[in-house]
């Protein structure tokens, strides 16, 4: 439309500038053929000669020089009587003003077109800086909207100059903004101020700004307010993000029930949490004026502090990370166990800190040591176990060993007593055969039948121990037994034989049979001990407990210290000539009887074999 | 001179046949001999023996096995059992099954006439157990009156021997005894001789153990108070032997 206009605009000024020269041309016509005057009336002639020269700058100038040749040709031609000097002059004029209207349109033209393109390069500047920057009139109205702030918003330019800055003002914060672009309204300069702004696309984004008032010339009046913001939401929110985190560390550090220190290198206690109070007794401004950890050791157990000190010194010197335990006294003097461990080292401004924990693990410890304590007599536990088992297993033997034994003179036994028998009998015919034989047949017949008599009882006892048979119990006279035992056990005459007995009887549960046997046993065995000299003491009493104690002691060779417990084994003997199971078969007895058999022994003056069994209780009798 | 008694011998060891054969004709027995079960069992069929020692192991038949034979061809010869060998439960088998006694080798001789003679005598035999001498005695002779052996036992253990050797009719026995008290004697004995009629005397009655009182109401023929009534003790013994030959052994009312 420009374009048209100005070639409109140009045709317009060819007509106009030919029309003014054709005038022209017909005024010098008229007052040189017309009127026939010396002078022609110029003044016209500056009309088209300014015109052109403006329109056209410096091609306006052979407008004038047109004028001048018109001018001076018509007076040569036309009025060569006159003097054309005047004319030159005037022609001259012509050109001249021209050419001056003509150079300063030219330069005029120039000035105009610089100061537009300083507007552009203004306008640019504003429009492509990397700030959001927004102008906004008096009446709060957007009037510039930069590239930056459409980046930001999401609006263009076009969406937004004209319109109120409300529409840019999330509605949450939206008074609390107003307010502040009020004060901006009031002269105030705003310097880093947050503003939330709204986006298109609804989201909200924190910018922060800076503004400034343009004012009109005079100072006062008030034309309009540029700001500049900054989009710190992202910042802010890595602000928000660094608070909470800090926020969980403080938590962290004040609730966890281990105390966190940092130290420097001189041992300086730099940072504690304040739960040390809590541990320790002393308070976080306590640590802090305790120095340094050299006084921190002087608290620490005497026997722990070496090893604590050398973590501490290798952790600094070779960046050695310890976890030690040591005992801490507290303020209050008591003790408890501390578990320190150091997290790490670090450097910051060419200074060394170190980082740790410590809590109180007294309680644990305790635990442990109880634990420890339990461990132990588990262990004993087993130990004992395992010698009972052990006993257990070495009784078993022995009982097995005697009842193999038991089995083999069991059938021994049986068939001897077969023989036995005939040789019985026949003695018991011969006797009555030879009634009247001399005293000395009768004597060995006799002899015959004793024999007989004392082997079968042997077989007899012998079957009956060696088979195990549960004793039959009875309430029978201790004392009777062992005197029976004696009268029985042929003990030789050389041996002196001494009874302790009480005067009146001691009744026990017993099998007499067995009782005998198993004492039997014992009397044989002292007296072989006795080697057919010495004494035998036999001593029945009551012993504590209501029970009756039998005792044999003989004034033999006694028995090697390692072997007391040996001797009840079977087949354990030390003596050249027997089987060895006398005192096994006494102890199996009184086992049986749920008495109780030691040996005791003085090596080189004798040995004391000490019975104990349970007494016969007397008043239940009368109930049974 | 009354005919002699015929008494039958059976053991495989004959050397023992033999000299028991000799020492009973010595004491004027007539003996015979057999070396195993089953000639014995043969033998008591037809000879009719007055009393059969038999031993208890033997080979191809057992003691008890001959025994039990021999009960159901002769049942009226006692036998008397005899081993050398701890062999209790083929023992109590042959008692229960009524054998007259049970003797262990080597025999005692004396003891042995002894339970012959009264094995093979028509006259009752009782055991009076109690530990007052004097009470046995008197019974005794008592009793010996009235036509009855008597054998005494002072305490509970020589009664249960005692029982195993003869197989008595009657038992008066006190309930209280050493070693063995009454009841456990009485236990004892029943348990190997199930059809022995018994009669207790109690000295304390009131102080009796209900329970026990009612079990051996219930086992025993009858209980005496001290001191005996020889009369009731007499009229209550020929009923028992009147019953017994008539094979109903009744409690009285």
């Amino acid at each position: 439309m420009g374009v048209k206009f100005k070639e409109l605009e140009g045709k317009y000024k060819i007509i106009v500038m030919v029309a003014l020269l054709a005038t022209a041309c017909w005024l010098t016509y008229y007052f040189h053929v017309v009127v026939k005057a010396e002078t022609i009336y110029t003044h016209f002639f500056y009309v088209p000669t300014i015109l052109a020269a403006l329109w056209w700058k410096r091609k306006g100038l052979w407008v004038a020089i047109f004028l001048a040749a018109v001018l001076i040709v018509s007076h040569i031609t036309l009025r060569p009587d006159v003097s054309v000097v005047g004319d030159c002059f005037r022609a001259g004029i012509f050109i001249g003003i021209a050419l001056v209207v003509a150079v300063l349109s030219e330069r005029m033209v120039k000035m105009g077109e610089e100061l537009r393109e300083t507007h552009g390069y203004l306008d640019k500047l504003l429009s492509h800086a990397n700030v959001p920057t927004i102008v906004w009139d008096t009446a709060s109205r957007i009037t510039r909207f930069n590239l930056a702030f459409e980046r930001l918003t999401g609006y263009t330019a076009m969406e937004v100059i004209g319109r109120e800055l409300q529409m840019l003002l999330p509605e949450a914060s939206e008074d609390e903004s107003l307010r502040k672009i009020a004060r901006t309204s009031g002269g105030e300069n705003w310097e880093s101020v947050e503003i939330p702004i709204l986006r298109k696309d609804g989201k909200t984004c924190l910018a922060l700004w800076n503004s400034a008032n343009i004012y009109d010339k005079d100072g006062k009046t008030l034309l309009a307010t540029i700001a500049q913001g900054q989009d710190i939401t992202e910042r802010k929110r890595m602000e928000e993000a660094l608070r909470e985190s800090e926020e969980r560390y403080r938590s962290l550090i004040h609730n966890i029930p281990d105390v966190v220190w940092t130290s420097d290198e001189n041992y300086r206690t730099v940072f504690v949490s304040p739960n040390v109070e809590r541990l320790t007794g002393y308070t976080q401004e306590e640590e802090y004026q305790c120095g340094d950890w050299i006084k921190w050791f002087d608290r620490v157990h005497a026997d722990d502090i070496e090893h604590a000190k050398t973590a501490f010194k290798e952790l600094f010197r070779e960046g050695k990370l310890y976890d030690i335990e040591y005992r801490f006294r507290r303020k209050d003097g008591q003790w408890i166990w501390i578990s320190d461990r150091s997290v790490g080292t670090y450097k910051k401004e060419e200074e060394l800190y170190a980082s740790g924990l410590f809590s109180d693990i007294t309680e644990r410890k305790q635990m442990e040591e109880d634990l420890w304590k339990h461990h132990e007599r588990l262990e004993e536990l087993v130990e004992e176990r395992t010698k009972e088992l052990k006993d257990a297993q070495e009784r078993l033997l022995a009982a097995e060993r005697l009842a193999t034994l038991g089995e083999f003179s069991g059938s021994i036994s049986h068939e001897l007593r077969n023989p036995l028998s005939v040789i019985d009998s026949s003695a018991y015919y011969l006797k009555t055969k030879l009634k009247d034989a001399d005293e000395k047949v009768l004597e060995h017949l006799n002899r015959i039948k004793s024999s007989v008599g004392s082997s079968t009882a042997t077989i007899e006892s012998l079957l009956n121990l060696t088979r195990m048979k549960e004793p039959k119990l009875t309430m029978v006279d201790l004392i009777a037994i062992t005197s029976d035992a004696i009268a029985t056990s042929k003990v030789p005459d050389t041996v002196k034989v001494i009874q302790d007995f009480p005067g009146q009887e001691v009744w026990v549960n017993a099998d007499h049979e067995q009782l005998r046997m198993a004492f039997n046993n014992i009397i044989k065995n002292a007296s072989e001990a006795l080697e057919g000299k010495g004494t035998l003491t036999v001593t029945v009493r009551t012993a504590a407990d209501s029970r009756a104690e039998v005792s044999f002691t003989d004034t033999g060779q006694g028995i090697a210290e390692e072997n007391l417990d040996r001797v009840f084994q079977p087949l354990f003997s030390t003596k050249t000539r027997g089987i060895g199971f006398g005192l096994s078969i006494a102890k199996m007895v009184i086992d049986k009887h749920g008495g109780t058999i030691e040996a005791k022994s003085e090596p080189g003056k004798g040995a004391t074999i000490t019975i104990q069994l349970p007494q016969y209780p007397d008043k239940d009798r009368e109930v049974k | 001179m009354p005919k002699k008694m015929r008494i039958l011998i059976a053991d495989d060891n004959e050397q023992f046949c033999q000299n028991v054969a000799d020492i009973l004709e010595a004491e004027g027995y007539e003996v015979a001999l057999a070396y195993d079960g089953r000639k014995a069992v043969e033998m008591a069929k037809h000879n009719g023996f007055a009393l059969a020692l038999i031993d208890v192991k033997m080979p191809v038949m057992n003691g008890v096995e001959t025994f039990k034979k021999i009960k159901r061809v002769s049942p009226h010869i006692p036998v008397i059992m005899v081993t050398a060998y701890t062999v209790e439960n083929l023992l109590r088998e042959a008692l229960r099954e009524g054998a007259y006694g049970s003797l262990r080798k080597p025999l005692d001789f004396e003891q042995l006439f002894r339970i012959i003679s009264q094995a093979t005598s028509k006259e009752p035999s009782i055991l009076v157990v109690d530990d007052d001498k004097d009470i046995c005695a008197n019974l005794k002779e008592i009793l010996s009156d009235s036509g009855y052996q008597v054998c005494t036992a002072y305490d509970g253990k020589a009664a249960v021997e005692q029982a195993r050797m003869n197989n008595f009719d009657i038992i008066i026995l006190d309930m209280k005894l050493p070693v063995l008290n009454g009841l456990e004697t009485y236990l004892s004995i029943r348990d190997f001789r199930p059809n022995l009629a018994s009669i207790m005397i109690t000295g304390y009655p009131q102080k009796m153990n209900k329970v026990i009182h009612k079990a051996l109401e219930e086992s025993v023929y009858a209980c005496l108070e001290k001191p005996i009534n020889i009369d009731e003790l007499i009229s209550l013994l020929n009923r028992i032997q009147e019953q017994k030959t008539n094979g109903t052994l009744k409690k009285p009312e």
